[in-house]
């Protein structure tokens, strides 16, 4: 055994006998230790729609969590904002995604990766999404349907592991 | 019956007490020691254990099906000091990759046969790349050996010399036979000419002898070569260590240990406090080995007297177009995941003047910095970030990356606590059977 794995696990004992000691009306969160992989979560966007109800679009297929620098697949399905009933089977999505970083317009940077999509009979899926970095994405996708063009946004928590 | 009331009013005090003992304790016990993870929030702590060394498996390449093939990394090492693959017989993979400089070679840009244009990258945990080079033109990492060899600033060697230099000897063959099988009768200068290689310049020796060749037995060349990458690359994988004293640090804050917590000193402590904290560093260097394995312009003007170099826009051109990439045929995993990633690619002109964010680990043994050198120390490198937008003025590569904003101006004190604890960040030595020249292959 090498002597740090001796002082650690000393110094296990010690944590234990203080952190044993604290009561919680007086440990800070931060004594706690969380020490988790995790950053905080929100919950993400799942819907939206474009400008003026034009479209409204909905995320029906999103990993969770997210993975963290591993490629995922979003599924998304478009529909008529005035009838929300109603699905568009012609609608095309285009996708950027990017990370604004308190930025109000526009975007600090973008995904390192163009994802594939496939918007064939309404069932549109966008396969290579890619966030290298935690924190808030946000994704601006893009609908084109019958000569008419919106775009819609959603928020995305980057990451589990 | 007792009333339950004054039965559980009881319970309480009881464990008052306790509490306050147990509380007396503690305090005693923290008195004793000071304990570190008062100076950090919780998200600074829950960045420093993201930054803890991961999982002891090197993550697997399915693309190298020798990749952790004990008898393969034995080769790979002999291969790997072995002068023999460069042109003039005295360049090896260690020339650029010396143990003693964190396995870079302390220049600002490599020289070999020829003075190249970027900093030489560690090898140390480079086997959880995600791509390799600079700008990523390589997706594995017997790939990217191959193209040192064939560099002509490099080892100016070719695909041919390589296949005859262990043909001809014997140990060697052997070594090579008893994992890949029996080499092709390559003493037939006819079919195998002594030299030969795809990229030469049309017009070279080289180029019109690979022309030449039939298909078949170029793709016996290729295999060949590809075969000595990927031994090299079972040694290289062979090269991880995340045993620093920010590690042991690290460990002990979560651990608790009282004794650990000393291991780094006060300003390194607060140059971890702004890393991982007000600083936004860890934005692109997150993770065990600090970075995020992408590609980042962080707005460099460019030198007077310098090529403009696109980074990661060429890179992703010639990695798309490199026989030896995941998807090609000397892939052992064709159709993966390491393959799939190709068909993400970005567009390269997205990506003009991003350059991979280097590690952090061992960054103290690995001066000069940046892809092209330009910064002698550590000091120099943190203080361009710190100096933001100015740093940038004048003519530029691409755009700069919004990201750069959030890096706050730092003070000079801050300055020199952020290099204080990026020299904690050095690991012990490897053993020494890891670094030296096996006497057989």
């Amino acid at each position: 055994m090498t002597p740090t794995n001796l002082s650690g696990l000393a110094g296990a004992a010690l944590a234990a006998a203080f952190s044993f000691s604290i009561s919680p009306a007086i440990a800070t969160d931060h004594m706690s230790m969380p020490m988790s992989d995790k950053p905080a979560h929100f919950k993400p966007t799942l819907s939206a729609y474009t400008a003026n109800h034009q479209f409204l679009v909905k995320i029906t297929g999103l990993p969770d969590p997210i993975p963290y620098q591993k490629y995922f697949t979003l599924r998304f399905a478009v529909y008529d904002g005035h009838h929300p009933d109603k699905q568009l089977s012609d609608a095309h999505l285009t996708l950027f995604a990017g990370m604004r970083h308190g930025m109000k317009k526009g975007f600090a940077h973008g995904m390192q990766s163009s994802p594939k999509i496939d918007d064939k009979a309404g069932a549109i899926s966008a396969d290579g999404m890619y966030f290298h970095m935690m924190g808030k994405w946000t994704l601006k996708a893009t609908v084109k349907e019958g000569g008419k063009q919106g775009v819609a946004y959603f928020d995305l928590p980057c990451c589990g592991k | 019956m007792r009333d339950s009331s004054s039965a559980a009013g009881g319970a309480v005090m009881r464990l008052a007490k306790l509490a306050a003992l147990m509380l007396a304790g503690g305090m005693l016990v923290g008195s004793a020691q000071a304990d570190d993870r008062n100076l950090y929030t919780t998200e600074e702590l829950s960045a420093i254990a993201r930054h803890l060394a991961p999982a002891a498996v090197v993550p697997g390449d399915a693309t190298n099906k020798f990749a952790d093939d004990r008898r393969a990394a034995a080769l790979g090492q002999f291969l790997f000091f072995d002068t023999r693959f460069s042109a003039n017989g005295k360049f090896s993979c260690h020339s650029c990759h010396q143990p003693a400089h964190g396995f870079t070679d302390a220049r600002a840009v490599a020289k070999a046969l020829a003075v190249g244009t970027r900093n030489t990258p560690t090898l140390l945990n480079a086997a959880y790349n995600h791509w390799f080079f600079w700008d990523g033109r390589a997706d594995s990492m017997w790939a990217q050996v191959l193209q040192v060899i064939e560099n002509p600033r490099e080892f100016g060697g070719d695909r041919l010399a390589v296949a005859h230099t262990i043909y001809d000897d014997d140990a060697l063959r052997r070594a090579y036979e008893r994992l890949f099988g029996k080499l092709p009768d390559l003493s037939d200068s006819q079919r195998f000419p002594a030299h030969a290689r795809p990229d030469a310049p049309t017009q070279s020796a080289t180029a019109r002898e690979w022309s030449a060749m039939s298909a078949a037995d170029r793709d016996a060349c290729n295999r060949i070569f590809s075969n000595v990458g990927k031994a090299i690359a079972a040694y290289e994988r062979h090269l991880v260590n995340y045993d620093s004293p920010f590690d042991r640090y690290a460990r002990a804050l979560r651990s608790g240990d009282g004794p650990g917590q000393s291991l780094l000193s006060p300003a390194a402590k607060r140059g971890l406090k702004l890393f991982v904290g007000r600083g936004q560093c860890e934005l692109c260097h997150s993770g065990p080995n600090f970075t995020d394995g992408q590609f980042h312009n962080v707005g460099l003007p460019v030198r007077a007297g310098t090529v403009l170099d696109t980074g990661r826009e060429q890179g992703i051109r010639e990695l798309k177009a490199n026989p030896f990439n995941a998807a090609g045929r000397y892939s052992d995993q064709q159709h993966g995941p390491n393959a799939k990633r190709l068909e993400f690619l970005p567009a390269p002109d997205a990506m003009r003047g991003a350059f991979k964010t280097p590690t952090l680990r061992n960054v103290a043994r690995t001066a000069p910095y940046l892809h092209d050198g330009r910064f002698a120390t550590l000091r120099q490198v943190v203080q361009f970030y710190a100096d933001g937008k100015a740093a940038s003025r004048g003519k530029r590569v691409g755009e700069r990356e919004g990201t750069l904003n959030l890096v706050p101006h730092f003070t000079p004190a801050e300055v020199m606590d952020l290099v204080a604890f990026l020299k904690t960040l050095d690991s012990t030595a490897l053993p020494p059977a890891l670094t030296r020249p096996p006497a057989q292959p």
